[in-house]
């Protein structure tokens, strides 16, 4: 059974996948973003998720570029990929062809599902891909869905899965934005398996938990800023709601008031075109969309004033 | 997660350096801002070239906005 002593550790970025002008992945980009994220202190990236525009990627183009990033110099051990699709061969192929690359883990999510979906089905769903892959010794990370649906992992599946498949499973990961799903499932399933969440604003509450690891998105401009709240428990203040803050902890939220309301992805790729003054990373593949002109010079005017009143990135 | 072979682009007392490894690793914390780790020396003297086309851009533009409308 997997204890939360082989869980992750530390911060994993959940990349940004900046692109071409024909919409394939800038793998020469990608490269210096992730040896720059390196040089400030992350533990490892996580590709292909919710912001890393994972559903717009299929199968061959998420397997070219983890062969793409290694031969850049990135180890295996350092990548964690989300290898989830609305069906199950191209998850059990994706893993079956990359699994002598050595990678961290696999990040499985449910796929939409429409009304008819069961909880059986996801079981179901999940069984397959242990049974498929599960004799090749990779590491399988269960997630929810970032907007939850009628189809989403919820306890009674979570049980029967952990049950069924024991120690098929490396850790459940809490795509929700919401803080107290996250603590129900570290309050049901911690002593059982490690429960990680990618909500950058729950990174440093958990911490306080001793639960040092996270997913971060806001880490593609802020690594040493999340690695901070990642790892320390020091905390100066105390909310009304008994949550602790401190500097850094300011500097998060102001942060995330800055792109509050906006689509996630154009707004952090727009903030990325900024800090690295490079155009291209404003691409998105539709149906995202670049934000529009007002929006975009808000947001310049805010983060430079935003860069401005704190410590450098 | 380790870098194994890297040219860091670093700017310094608003200057931009082209620093490997070795150089980089003796410089005093907080002395610097890092901008970008590029896998090959090329590469990363091509992005200091660009940085620095874009703050002669800035300076003219901030220039212009300064100088009288012309007559």
């Amino acid at each position: 059974m997997a204890t939360a002593g082989t869980a992750l550790q530390g911060l994993w970025v959940e990349l940004l996948t900046p692109l071409t002008e024909d919409l394939f992945i800038h793998h020469a980009k990608l490269s210096t973003h992730v040896q720059t994220l390196a040089a400030k202190g992350i533990q490892g990236v996580v590709m292909f998720s919710h912001v890393g525009e994972g559903d717009s990627f299929n199968a061959a183009e998420r397997l070219d570029a983890v062969k793409q990033l290694m031969a850049h110099g990135v180890a295996g051990k350092d990548i964690l990929l989300h290898a989830a699709f609305a069906n199950l061969t191209d998850t059990v192929k994706l893993i079956r062809d990359t699994h002598e690359l050595g990678l961290q883990g696999y990040i499985l999510t449910p796929p939409p599902a429409g009304p008819e979906a069961t909880d059986q089905g996801l079981v179901n769903f999940f069984g397959h891909i242990v049974q498929k892959v599960g004799p090749m010794g990779v590491k399988l990370y269960l997630a929810s869905q970032v907007n939850a649906g009628p189809a989403d992992l919820n306890p009674r599946v979570l049980s029967e899965l952990l049950d069924k498949h024991v120690g098929a499973f490396q850790g459940l990961i809490d795509q929700s934005h919401n803080a107290s799903h996250t603590m129900d499932w570290v309050r049901s399933f911690l002593p059982k398996i490690p429960v990680i969440s990618n909500q950058d604003m729950n990174a440093h509450v958990l911490a306080n938990l001793g639960l040092h690891s996270s997913l971060s998105s806001y880490a593609n401009l802020l690594p040493a800023l999340m690695a901070r709240m990642v790892l320390s428990t020091a905390a100066q203040k105390v909310s009304v709601a008994g949550n602790k803050i401190g500097a850094d902890d300011e500097r998060l939220e102001e942060f995330d008031r800055l792109i509050q309301g906006m689509p996630a992805v154009p707004a952090l790729k727009y903030l990325m075109a900024t800090h690295y003054r490079d155009a291209d990373w404003l691409r998105v593949r539709p149906p995202l969309a670049v934000l529009n002109a007002q929006t975009q010079e808000k947001l310049n005017k805010d983060f430079k004033k935003y860069t401005q009143s704190g410590e450098a990135r | 997660m380790e870098i194994k072979s890297a040219w860091y682009l670093i700017e310094q007392d608003q200057l931009h350096h082209v620093l490997s490894n070795e150089d980089f690793a003796k410089l005093e914390p907080d002395s610097y801002v890092l901008h970008q780790v590029f896998e090959t020396h090329r590469d990363a003297l091509r992005e200091k070239s660009r940085l620095i086309k874009l703050a002669i851009e800035d300076l003219k533009d901030e220039v212009n906005k300064m100088a009288p409308p012309r007559a």
